[in-house]
């Protein structure tokens, strides 16, 4: 498996955070190669969106600065804010965002926006866009003929994000991002969504991120994973390792929030739901463990110094004074 | 009477609130803007619900879960049927008893932002409904607006704060705060947990519990999520295509 992308130390930060020390993104490392999942797991305000945009090279314009090293098939791209994205970098890359109707335009036909992207990328005359638009349509379950004509707005959630699927995949990306692609879905949809995603990585040998909050959807599909909590990597490795015996005080209170389908009122005779207490901290500098308030097993240098990272004996490796110094 | 409804209850327990055949339909417009059709978003839908029980109602998107919900708060007005609540039956109530009726059903939404002003502080917000219904003196509401605070554990220093400066679990404690100020027996919870991150979803949960048992509250639990409405509720409805069955 070739790698596709190497991320070492990439940090970054915000301008309207008063303190000028205060990160969004700290000392991220890690690989993805083609064919692989990599889920990133975190919870709201943990810096997941804000990976995802540092990747894609589409950080906002507060960004105050974003350092580290990204090499995207062995070459290295920056980090920081651009006026315009390279089309290369924009074909390499793609994110899917959570909100599908919000990336489609609402005022264009849906096949029409794929065929945007394959006139951007490719020299193929009208027919020969137009014949690849529907086939790829057709190729993620969008059958109806009617789906090429339509616009955004009448059609369901899931065709949308189906449709971005499409758009992403147009562009023929070495890796696809998709940052929480199923947050506004139902169930039903989601298993679907998650089911495509997953054919088209072993299909098409592109590199996946998929990017979440609910742990429950990477079981079963992600091959690695990388818990970010405030801004760090606070646990990453083998998907079946971290959840098997998470290392990490709160990836094991995170995964101990997973709901049994089982679980039921009667069957917890009326006891109340597993919860993590307390809240994540705000972007401000902190001194020691960012977990340090919230943690069961902190210990007295939790809050005076960062934790160190260390290496498990298998590929995992956490963020946390417990594991030694 | 509970005979009629369409799940039946126990004779001896009077449902809180007894839905009879309701049905709401709306008017849409074609794509060409003038054609209008009729859309049915259910159809003769009942079920009671009993003092101090949390039914969950589940279905996917588009089935017609929030738009009953909004019929039982009177946002919308249904076509056909009866909606009792403790006797009274809401539809055919005039406007001033209808003003009281109101007091006792609650609807929280899902997304926190957007139900809220964002121009308000939460002292404005949780305040809001004691205002219009006139709860009392200034400082009457004041002290009722720092009690809501702390029954939904905010700490007091919250109540300068504006929608955008607290995180999606906070926003959603000010929704229930606001929801809890007339001292509703029953509140509306339409996806309120679904936007939420997993640990802020059984915080969020174990408050509604918590409040239920503290107050005697009832629940209508509104979700697409399974798993969740398994987990809370006593008694699961399922709507699919406005068509509402109770499951086992």
């Amino acid at each position: 498996m070739s790698k596709v992308l190497a991320v070492h130390g990439l940090e970054v930060g915000y301008s309207d955070s008063v303190d000028t020390s205060a990160y969004a993104l700290k000392g991220i490392s890690f690989e993805v190669a083609s064919g692989e999942i990599l889920g990133i797991l975190g919870e709201s305000g943990c810096g997941k969106t804000t990976l995802a945009r540092a990747l894609a090279g589409t950080l906002p314009k507060n960004t105050r600065h974003a350092t580290g090293s990204i090499e995207l098939e062995g070459i290295s791209v920056s980090a920081g804010v651009h006026k315009k994205q390279s089309n290369d970098r924009a074909s390499k890359i793609v994110v899917i965002s959570q909100e599908p109707s919000a990336s489609l335009n609402p005022v264009i036909r849906v096949g029409e926006q794929i065929a945007e992207v394959y006139r951007a990328n490719n020299r193929w005359d009208r027919t020969r866009v137009r014949e690849e638009a529907r086939a790829l349509l057709a190729s993620l379950g969008l059958l109806d003929k009617e789906i090429y004509n339509a616009y955004p707005h009448q059609i369901s959630g899931g065709q949308q994000q189906r449709v971005t699927i499409a758009q992403a995949l147009a562009a023929r990306p070495a890796l696809l991002i998709a940052d929480e692609p199923t947050a506004s879905l139902d169930s039903e949809t989601e298993t679907s969504i998650v089911k495509l995603l997953k054919d088209l990585v072993v299909k098409r040998r592109m590199a996946l991120i998929f990017i979440t909050h609910n742990p429950g959807i990477l079981a079963n599909f992600a091959e690695r994973t990388l818990i970010l909590y405030a801004g760090r990597v606070i646990e990453y490795g083998s998907l079946r390792d971290v959840f098997a015996t998470p290392l990490h005080p709160y990836t094991s209170a995170l995964l101990g929030c997973i709901r049994d389908p089982s679980d039921s009122i009667n069957s917890r005779n009326g006891e109340r739901f597993p919860t993590i207490p307390g809240s994540p901290p705000k972007l401000e500098p902190l001194r020691g463990c960012s977990f340090v308030s919230r943690c069961p097993q902190r210990l007295a240098v939790c809050g005076e110094q960062q934790p160190p990272l260390v290496h498990s004996a298998s590929e995992q490796s956490v963020e946390c004074f417990l594991y030694g110094n | 009477m509970g005979t009629e409804s369409g799940i039946s209850s126990p004779e001896a327990a009077e449902p809180l609130l007894s839905v009879r055949k309701l049905t709401l339909t709306y008017q849409a417009r074609e794509a060409d803007l003038r054609t209008r059709r009729t859309v049915c978003a259910f159809s003769e839908v009942s079920f009671a619900l009993r003092q101090g029980e949390t039914l969950g109602l589940i279905g996917a998107s588009g089935c017609g879960k929030s738009s009953l919900a909004r019929c039982l708060v009177l946002l919308e007005r249904p076509d056909q049927g009866e909606i009792w609540f403790d006797g009274q039956n809401l539809l055919a109530l005039k406007k001033v008893e209808l003003l009281s009726a109101r007091r006792e059903i609650q609807l929280i939404f899902q997304d926190s932002l957007t139900a809220l002003n964002p121009q308000h502080r939460v002292a404005e917000l949780v305040a809001e409904p004691l205002v219009i219904h006139r709860w009392g003196s200034r400082e009457g509401i004041a002290k009722r607006t720092l009690e809501l605070l702390d029954q939904v554990e905010l700490p007091a220093a919250f109540l300068t704060r504006r929608p955008h400066e607290l995180s999606g679990g906070e926003r959603q404690r000010v929704a229930i705060a606001r929801a809890l100020a007339l001292r509703p027996r029953l509140l509306i919870l339409d996806e309120a947990l679904s936007a939420l991150d997993l640990s802020t979803q059984g915080q969020i949960a174990n408050l509604l519990l918590d409040l239920r048992d503290k107050f005697s509250l009832s629940f209508l639990f509104i979700s697409h999520d399974m798993g969740l409405v398994k987990a809370i509720a006593d008694r699961v409805c399922a709507m699919r295509s406005g068509q509402l069955t109770e499951l086992q």
